[in-house]
């Protein structure tokens, strides 16, 4: 007899899941300052820790989502040297509102799984670059607008890339028994 | 006051958004990074001991541009190269014309020479300087290294000097070190013969030759080229000097015209004894 144990609904399961989202936030902000920088494009790099962002966001709501981008983008301030403490944290504060929007109780997985997923992250990644380039681009004498035609949409477009892994993973399979 | 709480709760992600957002402000306001706290440090180090941890793997793009920087780079040095070693050629000619105007007895008038052109195998070098400048025929010409030529026209701004890579001209010169006399004839490229030296004269290869104070059309001791080979011919009373020039006629530049023509007096008699000579010569050959 196979036992099938569904931790959704207990607070013990969604403890262990607030684990897991703060192991992966550090992992993969270490991972956005070191390993990242071998698959960089012209300089680009994806973010991975804005598709954590997003999942969580889709999956917890907005008001985990907007707790949980903040902390990410905390401890992304704090591990990146150049960083400045704040920023991080204010843009994916406003990740996390935008794609706890598009949350949908029992619906989570569908929407993970599809298309859809990728147009969050997509739009939350303009945004978040919108804003943290404007933040870049104050304090020096670039251009706002082209500078983030350039390098926002682009890095943006990467990160989208790389959220087909979690949509794959929450895909409906087809063809299995 | 329910209805306090009840509004607190139903736009409490607002709420907890725009505490966040004020939060995330004062810490981007009082955030500096020059200021980094022991914590911040440690964790900072750590990461950095991660990223030298996992920079041994070839990273690909950095390798890339780094080696188009290096190329960059490469190719500016190139220029620079070029650049200086075309200093280093030009300020060499300048030193060796700064002495050469120490060591001067003449009175040198410096020329560009601004066209070539040859004529029936004579080769021309045209000067930018003319009648304005004191140029007259019969100026004789050189660079640094040695001798060039002669004037043989003049107009007010321009002056047209034939060189002596030229079959018809006939160089009063002497070798410095023995001082032989001969005549330095050209026989093509970049070699001269000087005629007349008798087999019992001993030529050292390697000797300077320079234009004789015999020569009434150069003025004396100026450098002409240098001894490369001296034999002698069986059944020939002189030995076959070859000289090669010191001047490269190929790519001359900059010149000196020199403010020296020979004593008229001399030209005189000379021509006056040449003329006698010819005549003297016609007569002879009638009463054959």
């Amino acid at each position: 007899m196979k036992i099938k144990f569904k931790p959704e609904n207990t607070n013990k399961a969604r403890n262990i899941r607030f684990i897991v989202y703060f192991v992966s936030a550090i992992v993969l902000s270490v991972a956005n300052l070191t390993v990242i920088n071998y698959i960089s494009v012209e300089g680009l790099m994806p973010d991975l820790t804005l598709i954590l962002c997003v999942l969580i966001a889709v999956r917890e709501g907005q008001f985990v989502g907007v707790f949980a981008g903040f902390l990410i983008g905390l401890i992304f301030d704090f591990l990146s040297p150049e960083a400045v403490i704040g920023t991080g944290a204010l843009t994916k504060t406003v990740v996390g509102l935008i794609a706890g929007w598009f949350h949908r109780e029992k619906k989570t997985d569908f929407i993970i799984g599809s298309y859809r997923f990728l147009l969050i992250v997509l739009f939350s990644s303009i945004v978040h670059n919108a804003i943290y380039f404007f933040m870049y681009v104050k304090s020096s004498e670039l251009m706002f607008m082209p500078f983030f035609l350039k390098y926002g949409i682009a890095i943006s477009l990467y990160t989208t890339v790389f959220a087909v892994f979690p949509m794959m993973l929450k895909m409906p399979k087809k063809g299995y028994l | 006051m329910r209805k306090f709480f009840d509004f607190i709760e139903r736009y409490k992600e607002y709420f907890a958004f725009t505490a966040l957002i004020v939060i995330s402000l004062s810490l981007i306001s009082v955030g500096d990074i020059s200021k980094m706290g022991g914590f911040r440090s440690f964790v900072i180090g750590s990461v950095g001991r991660l990223q030298e941890f996992s920079s041994f793997m070839p990273y690909n793009a950095l390798l890339v541009s780094e080696n188009r920087s290096m190329r960059e780079l490469n190719l500016e040095n190139s220029f620079e190269i070029t650049k200086m070693r075309r200093a280093l050629i030009e300020n060499n000619k300048l030193r060796d014309l700064m002495t050469l105007k120490d060591h001067k007895d003449y009175v040198y008038i410096s020329a560009d020479v601004v066209g070539k052109s040859t004529i029936g195998l004579i080769n021309f070098n045209t000067l930018n300087r003319g009648k304005q400048d004191s140029i007259k025929v019969g100026m004789a010409v050189r660079n640094d290294l040695g001798l060039i030529g002669r004037i043989v026209g003049v107009s007010d701004s321009y002056s047209l000097v034939e060189l002596i890579v030229n079959k018809d001209i006939k160089i009063a010169a002497k070798i410095q070190n023995s001082r032989i006399d001969g005549v330095l004839e050209w026989v093509g490229g970049r070699k001269f013969k000087l005629k007349n030296i008798p087999k019992s004269y001993g030529v050292v290869v390697g000797d300077t030759v320079l234009t004789s104070s015999y020569s009434n059309k150069y003025p004396a001791e100026l450098p002409i080229g240098i001894v490369r080979a001296a034999f002698e011919k069986p059944g020939d009373i002189f030995q076959r000097v070859e000289v090669e020039p010191f001047a490269e006629f190929a790519n001359l530049e900059l010149v000196f015209i020199i403010n020296f023509i020979s004593n008229p007096e001399r030209e005189a008699v000379i021509s006056d004894m040449d003329e006698k000579l010819r005549i003297r010569q016609s007569k002879a050959r009638r009463r054959r």
